[in-house]
Order: C-alpha cells, then sequence, then structure tokens
C-alpha cells in the first residue's frame, strides 16, 4: 500500500514541465550518419582504411588551410592534425605573424611559386607584399617585436572547427582515464577505484590524416587581411579553405544600398549608412576580395557556413556560390533530417551537413525543445497542450514531423581547461605525470552551420586522402563541389543535397 | 590496408551525457546505438553501472563544481575591480587595477617598442589639416547634428558606443564585460601616453591655425590617437572574447565612428587615427596574456 502523499502546496502545471531527461548519444554519431564510419560499434571504415594506405605508400596528406579563429593546438586530439610549421596569424598584423618563424622562413625560400595567373591582377601588389614579408622581412628586428594573438584561451571557435575537421584519437596507453585515488588513514595507503581503462580521448575528426593550417584572422570590417589570408592559402599550396567566418562587406552591412558603375559614388553612399568614412579605395578593396574568392574557389574548393540567423538569404562569401565556381555555402541538417532551425530558409544552399538543432516559435516555424526544464506546456499555450501542432495560430504552416526538436549537437573538441565553450574547475587537465584530471573538458557541444562547414570540408578532404577525387586541377573546385551534390540540387525543406561518403564512390553516376 | 583508428574508437564509446562527456569501455558489448546514433538512455544506464558507475558519479560533482567555480570567480573579482553599479548612465568606476597593471610591466619589453610608423612630415601634415577643414565646415550643417552631440559626449570615456553594438542599452547583467573595457580603458591611457611622447606630434590646430577645433584641444601630444586606440583595442579584445558575437562588425564600426570623430571635432589628424588602430591591433596578443582572467569571465556572460 503506498502511503499518502505529505500536504505540500503546488503548482499542477509544474508537473508537465520538460524533465531534460535526454537520451545519452555517441559523440560521433555525425559520423555514421554522414557514411565516413560503417556503424559506432565496429567503426569500420572504407575511406579510412583507403587514406591510410595511402599515407602508408607516402602519399602527401591533404592541406587544409582554416581561416578563423586560432586554434588550441596542443590538445590531446589535435596536435598530431595542426601544422604548426605553417600556422599563421593575420590578427595582430596586416602581413601575418608566423607561429614557427624559422620553419615558415625556410618553407618559403624554398617556395618557387608565382603569382597565379588566374587571380585578379589587382591583388597582385598583395602577394608580391606577402612574399617579401614573409621572404625576410618577418624576421627583421622591427617587425618581429609583433606577436601572434594565438592564446588558446581564446581559440574556441577554431579548436572545435578543427576537431571536427581532423582530430585524431589517442591510443590508450597516452591517455587511460587516472582512476579516482582514495587515502585510506588508518593503512596510510592509496586505493584506485577500478574504471574499466576508458580511453580519455577516443574522438575523430571525418578525415584523421589530413594536415591542418590555421590561419587566424581578426573582426575587424575590412577587407586586406581576408585578401592576404587567401592568398597565403594559395601560397602554401592548400587542397581546401574552410571560411566558417562571414565577409563584413559594406554590402552585407547595409543590404539597402544599391552599387552602381562609380565606386566613389557607392563609397559615399555607404559612409552614410555605415556612419563611418568610407573610402573608395577600401571598397574597391572589398570589391577585390570577392573576384579573387571567386577566381581561387575554381581551383581550391573553399566550403562556407550559410549562417545561422535562419534569414532569407545567405552570408557572404556562401552567397557568391555559383555552379561554374568551387564556392560551397553549407546549411544545418538537424538528426531529425530537417534543416536546423536556424540554417538559412534558402534554396540555394549547396549542401547540408548534420549539425545541432535550435527552438523557434514563429509563423513559419514551430519547434520548441519540450524536455528542456524550461518549457513549461501551461506558459506556451493551451493549445499546444491540446496537441494543435501550430500552437493554435491557423495561418501558421508547418509540415508533418517539422516541429520535432532534434537533441543531438555536434560534438567537437573544446580548449582544456576554464576556457573554451565547456568549462572546468581545472586549469589544466593534465596533472602531474601525465594524469588526466578532467578530460571531459577537451569536448563541448558545437552547432550552426560552422559545425556543418567543418563536416563538409572534412569530407572533401577525406575524398582527396582517400584518393577519390584529385586536387591540383584548374576547374578542381567546380568538380568537388558536383561529385558532392550528386545529381540534387538544394531544397531548403528537404535539407538537400546531404553530404555523404557514398558521393566518392567510384561507381557513383554524379550526373551528366 | 586497416586504418589505426576504427579499432580505437570501437573500444571506447565518448557519450554525451546530460551537460558533459563520458568515456566508458565497451569490452565487447553488443552496442545499444539505435537509428541515427542515439542510445536508449535506460540500456546506458545498466551499461554504465558495472564500468563507469565511479566516474559517472565524478561527473556529476564535475557540473556542480563548474557553476559553484563560476560564482565563487564572480565574488572574488567583486572585492577588487567589478564595476560599480552605474548611476543614470554615467561611466561606473573601477578601483586601480594593480594586478593588471603589474602583469602589463611584467611584459614591457613586448610593447614598448611596437612598429609603429612614423608620423608624416609639416608638410604633409598640413596637407591632412585640408580635409579636416572640409569636415569643420560639415559639422555645422544639419546634417551632422547627431555628430556634434556624439563629440561631446566623447570627451570623457563614455561606454554607451561600446556596449550598444553588443546590444547592451542598460549596463545591468554583464559586469565583467564592462569591467573589462573600464581596465582596457585604464592600460591604454598609460600606454598611449608614451608613444604619444615618443612622437611628440602637433595638434593639427597648431600646423593649421585656420582649423578651429569644436572641442577644447587636449593637453598631450597628437600621434597617436588614444580614442582610436581604445576603440579598436576594445573591439579587437571583444573579438577575442567572442568571436561568435553577431555584433562585432557593428562594434568596430561603432569604435571607428568614435575615433572618426575627432577628426571631425578638429584634435586628430587621419593618420593619428590610423595610428591608434595599428596599435590596438598589435597590442591585442598582449592583452589576451595580461588580462586573461577577466577576459575568461567576460567570455562566461556570453557563451
Amino acid at each position: 500500500m503506498t502511503p499518502p502523499e505529505p500536504r505540500r502546496l503546488e503548482i499542477a502545471s509544474d508537473r508537465d514541465r520538460g524533465r531534460g531527461d535526454y537520451a545519452a548519444y555517441h559523440a560521433l554519431w555525425h559520423l555514421a550518419q554522414i557514411g565516413v564510419v560503417a556503424d559506432l560499434q565496429t567503426f569500420a571504415s572504407e575511406a579510412w582504411d583507403l587514406a591510410a594506405a595511402r599515407i602508408d605508400d607516402g602519399a602527401r596528406r591533404t592541406r587544409v588551410a582554416l581561416i578563423d579563429t586560432s586554434v588550441a593546438v596542443r590538445h590531446p586530439n589535435l596536435s598530431a592534425a595542426i601544422d604548426t610549421d605553417l600556422a599563421i596569424d593575420f590578427f595582430s598584423s596586416r602581413l601575418g605573424v608566423p607561429a614557427s618563424p624559422d620553419a615558415l622562413d625556410s618553407y618559403i625560400k624554398a617556395c618557387k611559386k608565382a603569382y597565379p595567373s588566374d587571380l585578379p591582377a589587382a591583388v597582385g601588389a598583395y602577394w608580391n607584399d606577402l612574399l617579401a614579408h614573409l621572404r625576410g622581412d618577418a624576421k627583421t628586428l622591427y617587425t618581429s617585436a609583433v606577436q601572434p594573438a594565438n592564446s588558446p584561451n581564446f581559440s574556441a571557435h577554431g579548436t572545435a572547427m578543427a576537431g571536427l575537421i581532423g582530430a585524431r584519437p589517442v591510443a590508450p596507453d597516452a591517455s587511460a582515464v587516472t582512476p579516482v585515488r582514495i587515502f585510506d588513514p588508518v593503512s596510510g595507503t592509496y586505493h584506485d577505484l577500478p574504471t574499466g581503462q576508458a580511453v580519455a580521448f577516443a574522438y575523430a575528426g571525418v578525415d584523421p590524416f589530413c594536415q591542418i593550417v590555421p590561419i587566424s584572422t581578426n573582426f575587424d570590417p575590412e577587407p586586406e587581411q581576408l585578401i592576404l589570408a587567401l592568398l597565403y592559402a594559395d601560397l602554401i599550396e592548400a587542397d581546401i579553405i574552410v571560411l566558417a567566418r562571414d565577409f563584413p562587406t559594406p554590402a552585407s552591412l547595409a543590404p539597402h544600398i544599391p552599387r552602381t558603375n562609380n565606386v566613389a559614388e557607392d563609397a559615399t553612399a555607404f559612409s552614410l549608412a555605415l556612419g563611418v568614412g568610407l573610402s573608395a579605395q577600401e571598397l574597391s578593396a572589398w570589391d577585390s576580395l570577392q573576384h579573387l574568392t571567386i577566381a581561387l574557389s575554381k581551383r581550391i574548393p573553399v566550403v562556407c557556413a550559410a549562417g545561422n540567423g535562419a534569414q532569407g538569404s545567405i552570408l557572404c562569401p556562401g552567397s557568391l556560390a555559383a555552379p561554374d565556381n568551387g564556392i560551397i555555402a553549407v546549411g544545418a541538417r538537424a538528426a531529425t533530417g530537417n534543416p536546423a532551425a536556424y540554417s538559412p530558409e534558402s534554396d540555394h544552399i549547396t549542401v547540408y551537413a548534420p549539425s545541432g538543432d535550435g527552438e523557434r516559435l514563429d509563423s513559419r516555424l514551430q519547434r520548441l525543445d519540450t524536455q528542456s526544464a524550461r518549457f513549461n506546456p501551461n506558459d506556451h499555450s493551451i493549445a499546444y497542450t491540446a496537441g494543435l501542432g501550430n500552437y493554435g495560430d491557423q495561418q501558421a504552416s508547418n509540415g508533418t514531423g517539422v516541429s520535432t526538436h532534434a537533441t543531438q549537437d555536434l560534438i567537437s573538441t573544446d580548449v582544456p581547461g576554464r576556457a573554451g565553450y565547456n568549462s572546468s574547475p581545472n586549469a589544466q587537465i593534465f596533472g602531474h605525470e601525465g594524469a588526466v584530471l578532467d578530460y571531459r573538458s577537451a569536448y563541448c557541444r558545437y552547432s550552426g552551420t560552422s559545425g556543418a562547414a567543418a563536416l563538409t570540408a572534412g569530407l572533401l578532404s577525406l575524398a582527396m586522402s582517400a584518393g577519390r577525387i584529385t586536387p591540383g586541377g584548374a576547374q578542381f573546385g567546380p568538380a568537388a563541389k558536383a561529385a558532392l551534390c550528386g545529381t540534387k540540387t538544394g531544397d531548403y525543406a528537404s535539407a538537400e543535397p546531404a553530404i555523404h561518403w557514398k558521393s566518392f564512390s567510384p561507381d557513383q553516376d554524379t550526373g551528366s | 590496408m586497416p586504418n589505426p583508428f576504427s579499432k580505437l574508437l570501437s573500444g571506447t564509446w565518448l557519450l554525451a551525457i546530460g551537460e558533459s562527456f563520458e568515456a566508458v569501455p565497451v569490452a565487447g558489448q553488443t552496442s545499444p546505438v539505435a537509428a541515427g546514433g542515439t542510445f536508449d538512455a535506460a540500456t546506458f544506464v545498466s551499461v554504465a553501472a558495472g564500468s563507469g558507475g565511479a566516474s559517472a558519479l565524478l561527473n556529476r560533482n564535475r557540473n556542480r563544481n563548474r557553476n559553484r567555480n563560476r560564482n565563487r570567480n564572480r565574488n572574488r573579482n567583486r572585492t577588487t575591480t567589478d564595476a560599480a553599479t552605474p548611476l543614470g548612465g554615467e561611466t561606473p568606476d573601477i578601483l586601480l587595477p594593480w594586478r593588471e597593471i603589474d602583469r602589463l610591466h611584467q611584459l614591457r619589453d613586448f610593447w614598448v617598442d611596437l612598429p609603429l610608423d612614423l608620423p608624416r612630415s609639416p608638410a604633409a601634415l598640413f596637407e591632412q589639416t585640408q580635409g579636416l577643414l572640409v569636415k569643420q565646415a560639415a559639422l555645422q550643417t544639419e546634417a551632422e547634428t547627431i555628430r556634434r552631440a556624439e563629440i561631446l559626449r566623447e570627451q570623457e570615456l563614455e561606454l554607451s558606443g561600446y556596449l550598444r553594438p553588443l546590444g547592451l542599452t542598460q549596463m545591468g547583467g554583464y559586469p565583467q564585460t564592462v569591467t573589462l573595457f573600464l581596465i582596457l580603458a585604464r592600460l591604454c591611457e598609460e600606454i598611449g601616453l608614451r608613444y604619444k611622447d615618443r612622437y611628440d606630434a602637433p595638434r593639427p590646430t597648431t600646423v593649421n591655425p585656420r582649423l578651429s577645433s569644436f572641442i577644447p584641444v587636449p593637453v598631450h601630444p597628437s600621434y597617436p590617437s588614444n580614442h582610436a586606440f581604445l576603440s579598436y583595442t576594445i573591439a579587437f579584445v571583444f573579438a577575442r572574447v567572442a568571436p561568435e558575437h553577431p555584433g562585432i562588425a557593428e562594434l568596430f564600426l561603432s569604435g571607428r565612428r568614435i575615433a572618426e570623430n575627432r577628426e571631425w571635432a578638429g584634435v586628430h589628424y587621419p593618420q593619428d587615427t590610423a595610428a591608434g588602430r595599428a596599435l590596438a591591433r598589435m597590442m591585442t596578443p598582449i592583452f589576451e596574456v595580461v588580462l586573461e582572467d577577466q577576459m575568461l569571465a567576460a567570455r562566461e556572460e556570453w557563451v
């Protein structure tokens, strides 16, 4: 017999609130979803087997230029993935501060690359400045005083991007979880609780064979650092460029200003709209940046995040994607297969990749996380409680199943310790003698179209590492993009085409 | 050829559970993974009980610790440099940031001699005052009413131009971000004065007496502009604190306008604005080390 509940005052609807009892899920669920691993049990991967064989035969590692914030390069899953010889920072200095001046110096001295003839003539001067700087000026007493802005504590975004693209699992002998140690004051000895030999850093990016070059930038809305970052990616012969950040062009900050053929008049109009003195020269440099991005993308795929505002338009440079260039605008697809709540409502998205979901309650989309402890159906709508998907608004349109909120986020590498997206009470995750104090703070939930762009870049990189597509051709960008998309064209409602390893299988009909 | 990674991953599951993560040894169990990669919670609990039980307990502790840790940091900072509650739009005040000043001076060699361009020759400066004369005339027109008010307001340290782009129209709720900006103001003043003293450049009104400034001319030299230096420093440092913030471009534009307003007021040349911006850019690597704790505290308000 159940004893009667003791008397207490209650609000009945509090019992209906979300309980937050989310199912646990594997941090690498996205790898199975995009077909890189066969399942989350064996982690068998045809692609990784192919790439391992090619690396064993001496193939060059696929070089991924990550134009983003700096990266926590000593993260256990990333230290083997990041090329610190070629890493460079354009945050603190116009022509860049190398992470390893001597290593980059010898690379540049051996490099005989001339200004590529397929790039716009207007940016040739930047190329010359950059080369002169890297060939010696950067090491003069005067300029070498400038430090790179690359503290790992402020590198969360780039660290999560790098992890999704190319993190390496770390072998157990290097990173077994430290057992919990209990001191027994009677005997004066320590006892270890059994841990079952878990590997602390069992995480992998899409292409754990690639080589990532962090090219960090600041967010000052000026075009020069982005021109120089792109030219640098070409100089070091990157096979793919990842641009999760946007280009804050005058036209994207003030979209209502029409462009004419007169740069000086346009600069005046933008100056009025933006409240600052924008020069014609600056506006021309913004135009050059866009021309450069398009020209470069014909040889090197440029993978861009489409934006997280659920807007009707795509962020620049993803907005420049066209069939004859290699710019790829990536939207986010929730684990349910629906477009993520924040993904742009545009049919001009090139491809969709897995990412976390969001919440929305508006006339276009009604999707709330009903498991969240914040959710109380009584606060939201009587119509909702009665089971009406449209919350009682007869004008609101919603397809079947679209309301379901996906609970899986992408999981990626995080700055270990206090900093990053996932904080920790430990300033360091390693104690004395390499003991792992807090491996959990080395990972984070990470979503947005940035995460989707990282997965797309990782998959393209893997296709190169596995030998299924070969970089270097004058039209490699559009060709790689076509292989990725197959025969499908962008469709918001179905979140297609979705990226998948099978797009690169040898018998795949890529459409004709 | 078998790759080295599949076997490793199949031996340990890294699971996302609630707010945190758990590395669980697999030891030959069959996978409870449903389609789409979701674990059934009930299945997982029974798997974890034997092997990961102790560490699952630690995991819960960890989340509690995290919250406690945040609160502790807030309390600790409040006793030293936390911004006092602002009254009616006034700029809040902080205690002297002695620890940050000390840290700055421990890195002295990295910032006392940064490669700033030399100021222009007197003839070139006279040339730059021609543009200032045009702005001086335009400032008196109806179209620039708002700018005149801004210039008067921005004579003293005034944070609204930096807080509005971040969506902070009331200062409450983001004390660590406000405190960070106030500490930067203190440090930038010191660094800026050092560089101004080195170049000892004349103000535009000295070079061209036809120019009459809209506000009193400050007593210190012209190059570089401290308004530009501080405005861009706040923007560059915040771009390290929270690069994900959608208001970053607007924060830079607002700072740029504050800097350019000093040209409109006739107290700075364009070269001073450019030098302040360049100095702010080169100083960011120093600030992110000197102000690490305060920047992380500010970041925790946003992430």
